[in-house]
């Protein structure tokens, strides 16, 4: 054996030996309560969607993938596609001129913003007004009235 | 609950008061603006030299827009918060930059700024959560935007019951 290849494990032995000392130290430290690493307990990170509740006024009934377009549409051109993506808007329910619209903590404030760019679907004048914003479908549904 | 009135241009059918918006380009034209009561002049100066003239007949809102941002100096602003005018600018006669601009300035220089829809139909008409949504997300802070939203309007109903 050469004198390289003995330096070469030799150097192994002792990353692997200070590796298992640092771990062990890791291990005694948390056990004896010196180390003390807590997981978060703000809810609030877990809880970043949001719904806005809207109340759509026009003359001829719109589907509500076509609502969806014309909200994602807004948006893009008020804020462009960065935030679209970030807010992603989308209709998950849309019934008796009322609708809720999916999106994040993040991007409330954009979709919300976009609302008034809503002005026309389908040639028809339309007026999209916010009502509300809450962070659960069970009180975002219970305002539409389905809940 | 603030937005139950509404000032339309020309004469006031929701509202007792006439609302007027007068454009003005020089000096010669000044003589043709003369304070009314019940009326609400919203004046729009073109040109910096106006703007002190205007300010001394005792009009009150200015109203800023893409076409006249330059009338906006240091001075003109010193004279805004001087004679403690409010400006309006419309949301659909200017762009985002311009209106960041001017409310960025009018948190040191004006006290209120009226974020106006301008709106030519009802289906244009920007819902006040949604101007706040607008202001906030173009770096206005919080309290300014609500200030600007809901108090702004009320001050000027304010100005047209003491005219």
């Amino acid at each position: 054996m050469s004198f390289l290849t003995l330096l070469v494990i030799a150097s192994t032995l002792l990353s692997v030996t200070s590796l298992a000392v640092s771990i062990g130290l890791f291990i005694d430290l948390r056990r004896k309560k010196l180390l003390i690493i807590k997981p978060s307990k703000n809810t609030a990170v877990r809880r970043t969607k949001r719904y806005v509740v809207v109340d759509v006024v026009s003359k001829t009934p719109i589907d509500t993938s076509t609502l969806e377009t014309n909200v994602r549409l807004a948006v893009t051109s008020l804020f462009g596609q960065v935030w679209l993506d970030i807010s992603n808007p989308r209709v998950i329910y849309f019934v008796n001129s009322k609708a809720i619209i999916s999106t994040n903590r993040v991007g409330y404030r954009v979709v919300l913003a976009s609302l008034p760019k809503v002005s026309e679907v389908s040639n028809d004048k339309v007026i999209v007004v916010p009502r509300k914003i809450t962070g659960s479908v069970k009180k975002a549904k219970r305002l539409v009235g389905i809940g | 609950m603030y937005y139950d009135k509404v000032f339309l241009e020309g004469k006031g059918r929701l509202i007792k008061a006439e609302r007027v918006t007068v454009q003005i380009k020089s000096e010669k034209e000044l003589p043709k603006l003369r304070l009314e009561p019940y009326r609400i002049t919203v004046v729009k100066p073109l040109s910096r030299s106006v703007v002190k003239r205007v300010l001394d007949q005792g009009f009150k809102v200015i109203r800023i827009d893409s076409d006249n941002i330059n009338v906006i100096g240091k001075g003109q602003l010193n004279l805004f918060r001087q004679y403690d005018v409010i400006l309006e600018v419309p949301l659909n006669k200017v762009n985002y930059y311009t209106l960041r601009t001017v409310c960025l300035y009018s948190t040191r220089y004006v006290s209120d700024v009226l974020i106006s829809s301008c709106s030519s139909g009802v289906a244009e008409v920007w819902h006040p959560l949604s101007k706040l949504a607008l202001l906030t997300s173009l770096g206005v802070p919080e309290a300014d935007a609500f200030h600007f939203v809901f108090i702004s309007p009320l001050r000027l109903l304010h100005l047209l019951e003491g005219s």
